[in-house]
């Protein structure tokens, strides 16, 4: 699946006017969805963890001071993790260190599976944690009513928009928003229980 | 406010977060989700796990459940008051008039140093070209219709001719030229008036002989 639909551009095209009129309630929102994906490519660059956070908490930083420069040429995620890279090529250049022989471009970056790499160097703690939340979030999709997993299948998966989805499935529009806002709930539901440690993984 | 109330709010705001990942939210709503959040923390937890799934599911970047680097920059961000660096609308907005009155300046001093250079350069050939000497305030005539012009005190322009020559080279080449008429009128009479020679006779019979034939 795509890593950014027409949908998501839209949510981060809302989200980054107001944070260019400085807004930092909706540039905290846009951290928090692109953070994983950030780190992931810095990841690539810096092996350990601690400093990948702070290269990644940099590069937020710097994409902050910059956004009125942002003018939408391209997606947001593109110019963020464009800023990442060169902060993370910085970085080692600084500590006089050895830049990845691989050259990585942006958008392979963010758009392809990156969780087997960065696997690699997750502490085991990390990565039992990992494969245990993912164990909880299948299952929560897998256990939900037809209509609310197909809903958010056809969104998540397919990148679909509501219109589409209602099309395909023959429902109003605001059905469709309302299965998919349930389907979330549900599977969040069971996240948070799992990450408060509530549920029992095995 | 009863906890159901409460929960029914949550749900509400809950479903806004939905609607905001999808792209499906307005201006208006948007605007008050997001003043909610500072009321409601829990709006940004409800929002990193619904992303944190989406991640999951497409296998996008590693779930690291406990990341907190959103913490981390936000309060960053607060400590350093640090704002984005707005873009100048109004350069943008004046940019093009700002490039028309440049371009219109460049071309007036351009003009301006154009026409300084042909002044100048005109000033030079004329002073060169076209002496000017003090004269004493005469009546020249005109040589060839006698006509007065007018005298003035201070500068006059006087053309200088193309290949000025000597007074007495003049003098001397009229007299040559007058020498050679005079030379050629006493030619012609003294041949008009000499009797015919031998000469002149034989070669005057030849000539009849031969228009003759």
């Amino acid at each position: 699946m795509s890593g950014g639909s027409v949908t998501d551009e839209e949510s981060d095209r809302l989200l980054v006017e107001r944070a260019q009129k400085g807004d930092l309630r909706a540039f905290d929102l846009l951290v928090i969805k692109y953070q994983h994906r950030v780190l992931s490519v810095i990841r690539r660059f810096v092996n350990d963890s601690d400093e990948a956070q702070d290269v990644a908490q940099e590069s937020f930083i710097k994409a902050y001071k910059a956004l009125g420069q942002f003018r939408g040429d391209s997606a947001f995620y593109t110019w963020l993790f464009r800023i990442a890279t060169n902060t993370a090529k910085n970085y080692l250049v600084a500590r006089s260190r050895r830049t990845p022989w691989v050259d990585i471009d942006v958008d392979d970056a963010a758009l392809q599976d990156g969780g087997e790499q960065l696997q690699d160097h997750e502490s085991p703690e990390a990565a039992i944690a990992s494969q245990q939340l993912e164990l909880v979030i299948n299952k929560a999709v897998a256990e939900l009513p037809d209509e609310l997993r197909t809903a958010l299948c056809l969104r998540e998966f397919d990148g679909l928009s509501y219109e589409d989805i209602a099309a395909i499935m023959g429902c109003p529009i605001g059905t469709i928003r309302s299965r998919i806002f349930r389907g979330r709930e549900t599977v969040d539901k069971q996240v948070a229980a799992a990450m408060n440690g509530e549920v029992n993984y095995a | 406010m009863s906890s159901k109330q409460n929960t029914e709010i949550n749900n509400e705001y809950d479903e806004l977060l939905s609607r905001l990942m999808d792209g499906d939210l307005d201006e208006f709503s948007t605007n008050r989700l997001l003043k909610r959040l500072d009321q409601q923390p829990s709006l940004r937890a409800t929002w990193h796990r619904y992303h944190l799934n989406r991640e999951v599911l497409l296998g996008t970047s590693a779930s690291a459940p406990g990341l907190s680097i959103a913490d981390r920059v936000r309060e960053e961000l607060i400590h350093t008051g640090a704002r984005p660096l707005r873009r100048q609308y109004w350069f943008k907005v004046l940019r093009p008039f700002a490039v028309a009155a440049s371009v219109a300046c460049l071309g007036v001093a351009v003009g301006l140093q154009v026409q300084q250079d042909t002044n100048s350069q005109s000033a030079t050939i004329a002073s060169s070209a076209v002496p000017t000497v003090r004269s004493m305030p005469v009546m020249p005539l005109d040589s060839a219709g006698l006509q007065a012009i007018p005298a003035s005190f201070g500068q006059t322009q006087v053309m200088r001719s193309p290949a000025p020559v000597p007074i007495e080279g003049l003098y001397q080449e009229l007299a040559r030229q007058r020498l050679e008429l005079y030379s050629q009128q006493h030619a012609t009479e003294g041949a008009l008036h000499t009797p015919v020679t031998l000469m002149t006779g034989t070669l005057a019979r030849a000539e009849a002989e031969s228009g003759k034939r």
